[in-house]
């Protein structure tokens, strides 16, 4: 009976790889070979509209000024912007650095966070209540907009059906080590490929967080950010396309992030994000399929995205399952032609379907050479599997139980006083 | 010793894949972020600004002749006093018009020119690109491969193509079947005849901004004549407009829209499939296509004073007697009918 389980298992390990590999070559071909939708960023418009720039800040004087001081050069008009850094009981110097800005600049209204709950969504909850712009550009601290980029996000809101519109991240510290240059590859492929990809196919492009921005009165009314939830982003997403509006991508609205130089770092960060991407899996799986608003193909779409941080963990327990298999000398489970194809969706399709979406997107952007790096992100996956699937379990627990997240910050390497960009 | 070499063969087998990456990571040839241009600001008027201030600052003062200058490459930069060119003349170098510029019937412009007075530009002349910081007037049959702007107004004559970008700060006047990729004028006019001499009546209150309404309808595919509407409205379908409807709001469709004669909109347009304004119709707002985009004889887009914009993926048409306060443009084809 065990074994007949296992056996069961493995095929729907082999099914589901087999799914995420069509995915991931459609998306491909289509960036590849197909035509491409416009986004918005070519349209001209006087009458933008007013917008609130949050940048939620925990102990972040490393990185305050770099985005301050770019934020103050953007191109939009001054008269129609306000920009809120939120404190969020820092115990560095962030406070004084943002309070010298707001006494320099009268659209900059800092926001001090010293009681109630910690974390980026309920310091974004306090902003929106407190913010007066149409729509609300979310920044992290370590983010370096270029000057047009704020035109480029709020002109999507031109579309009455848009709820939300995400950029494009591009990492800056890429020299800094292998694991800087895995990351670089791995955002590349995100972003270039797979979210264009989605948006070109009426898909549901993903809210990011950052780099983006959404209705404010919109998601006001929709409750805010759940403080239970750490992908506030992700839910938000979910929320959104669920009532009826519309999350786009703007490629062209690109912005460097700082991303993790350690490992450590960034086993915190992927196990974060695990751990909130399944918490909304969990609450959104059916009402994503009970939507009204949604066509069969957003939902089809929006379940592979709901589930994309669950397949790491089927990888893993399949690989464990295999390896059961293998020394019980059960494996021959098929034989001829049945068993080609399990070992071409296992190694082929399975583990290496996001690697074709790396190579190309690395074509698109003119970055010819980082492609010889490919075959070093086979040990960013393994150690993106054990810690995403540690995030899963965490989420089950967090589900069942009715436990509440703690939030974590990223840890900036930034050092203090340099100008963040490549000038 | 079969073993160790089957070993050593397995071990050649895994290093192999990272052989090339291990020699990128010593090289450093691709570590550099991706470049994000951090000043870069959308200006329909890029090219010519760009072009004015390298000109300008290369030339610093120096008199009238040949003189060979670095502009974004080693250029030969002819300045004139004013320069008349005789039928077909081909001109070599960078031109570089203190006053006016008037050319006969097929002249070659190969390089770039800068007028600094009027530019009149004679039948089935050829040029690369053109910035004029007076009026531009184009006779028939003009082409140009890369772009036009001028500080004042350009007159555009039958059958010309207006290149990459034609753009000016005044009154963009397009004669039939003339064709283009982007226009940005206050208006982009294509009135010829009758139609020339009738006032926009609502050319003077600039002040007329777009309305957005609090509420949306979804899923209407067709409006009757007359219809009054004072919400947005977004549907899956097909939606048709009917004539003399007014809407109060913004308009967007998942497949085609279709808009009747004498339709005023005082929102936003957008299409997945193509937009068809029809006859004497008027959006306030912008207009924005993933197909084509149509307006007929007499649409206007905006108002006075305020920028809009017409953007159409595969395609736009402007029939006799349109308006579009700002910029138009497409990846397809654009044509003046």
């Amino acid at each position: 009976m065990v074994i007949l389980i296992l056996k069961a298992y493995l095929l729907v390990f082999i099914g589901v790889m087999v799914f995420y590999f069509i995915r991931h070559f459609i998306f491909t071909l289509n960036r590849l070979f197909y035509e491409q939708r416009m986004c918005y960023q070519d349209i001209i418009d006087s009458d933008l509209k007013t917008i609130s720039i949050l940048i939620p800040m925990h102990n972040e004087e490393k990185v305050a000024t770099n985005i301050l001081d770019l934020l103050v050069e953007s191109d939009y008009d001054k008269d129609k912007i306000e920009v809120i850094p939120i404190n969020d009981f820092s115990e560095d110097r962030t406070r004084e650095i943002i309070d010298d800005y707001g006494e320099r600049y009268p659209f900059i209204k800092p926001l001090h966070r010293c009681k109630g709950e910690r974390g980026k969504p309920a310091a974004l909850n306090e902003a929106l209540a407190g913010a007066t712009g149409e729509i609300i550009i979310v920044f992290d601290a370590d983010y370096l907009p270029p000057k047009g980029i704020l035109k480029s996000i709020a002109v999507c809101f031109n579309d009455p059906e848009v709820g939300a519109a995400m950029g494009r991240v591009i990492p800056v510290n890429t020299r800094r080590n292998i694991l800087t240059r895995l990351l670089d590859l791995e955002r590349t492929g995100g972003y270039q490929v797979d979210q264009q990809a989605r948006y070109n196919l009426k898909l549901m492009p993903q809210y990011g967080g950052t780099v983006g921005g959404f209705r404010r009165k919109e998601v006001i009314q929709l409750g805010g950010f759940n403080l239970r939830i750490l992908a506030e982003d992700t839910e938000l997403t979910y929320r959104l396309s669920i009532n009826g509006w519309k999350v786009i991508y703007a490629n062209r609205a690109e912005c460097y992030e700082e991303v993790p130089e350690t490992w450590s770092v960034r086993a915190r960060q992927i196990q974060r994000w695990s751990r909130g991407h399944n918490e909304v899996m969990f609450a959104y799986f059916f009402p994503l399929l009970k939507s009204s608003h949604l066509s069969f193909r957003e939902k089809f779409d929006g379940i592979f995205l709901l589930l994309v941080y669950v397949v790491p963990v089927i990888l893993l327990t399949g690989l464990v399952d295999s390896l059961v298999l293998f020394f019980l000398g059960e494996m021959e489970i098929f034989s001829g032609i049945f068993f080609l194809v399990f070992i071409g969706a296992y190694n082929t399709f399975g583990n290496f379907a996001p690697f074709y979406q790396v190579g190309t997107a690395c074509i698109l952007d003119g970055a010819i050479h980082r492609i010889l790096l490919l075959p070093f992100l086979i040990f960013n996956f393994l150690f993106n599997m054990w810690y995403i699937s540690k995030g899963f379990f965490a989420a089950v627990i967090d589900t069942v139980t009715r436990r509440k997240a703690g939030w974590h910050k990223t840890e900036r390497f930034r050092q203090a006083g340099s100008k963040g960009h490549v000038s | 010793m079969m073993l160790i070499l089957a070993f050593m063969l397995l071990c050649l087998l895994f290093f192999l894949p990272f052989a090339a990456g291990i020699r990128e990571l010593k090289r450093k040839q691709d570590d550099a972020p991706l470049f994000i241009n951090m000043d870069y600001c959308k200006n329909p008027r890029y090219f010519a600004v760009s072009f004015r201030n390298l000109l300008i600052k290369s030339i610093n003062g120096r008199s009238e002749g040949l003189h060979a200058l670095q502009l974004s490459k080693r250029e030969t930069v002819q300045i004139a006093n004013s320069a008349k060119h005789t039928d077909g003349a081909v001109l070599e170098n960078v031109l570089y018009i203190i006053n006016d510029l008037s050319s006969g019937e097929d002249v070659v412009f190969e390089k770039e020119v800068y007028v600094r007075g009027n530019a009149h530009i004679g039948a089935g002349n050829h040029l690369q690109a053109l910035a004029c910081d007076g009026d531009i007037h184009l006779l028939r049959g003009t082409r140009f491969f890369r772009w036009l702007d001028a500080e004042g107004g350009i007159q555009v004559d039958e059958e010309c193509d207006l290149g990459v970008s034609a753009t000016c700060a005044g009154k963009l006047d397009l004669a039939p079947r003339c064709s283009f990729i982007r226009l940005y004028g206050f208006p982009v006019s294509t009135c010829r005849g009758s139609i020339a001499g009738k006032e926009d009546c609502l050319a003077g209150t600039g002040d007329i901004a777009v309305f957005e309404s609090e509420s949306t309808e979804r899923n209407i595919s067709k409006l009757d004549p007359y219809s009054i509407k004072h919400c947005s409205i977004i549907t899956n379908t097909t939606l048709t407009i009917g004539d003399h409807s007014i809407i109060g709001g913004h308009v967007k469709s998942h497949k085609k829209l279709i808009i009747g004669a004498s339709v005023t909109i005082l929102g936003n347009l957008f299409a997945e499939g193509d937009i068809e304004i029809g006859l004497q119709s008027r959006v306030l707002g912008t207009v924005f296509s993933q197909g084509c985009i149509t307006l007929k004889q007499g649409a206007i887009i905006g108002t006075r004073d305020r920028i809009k914009s017409v953007i159409g993926k595969k395609g736009i048409f402007l029939d006799n007697g349109v308006r579009v306060y700002g910029y138009v443009a497409t990846e397809g084809k654009g044509a003046a009918l």
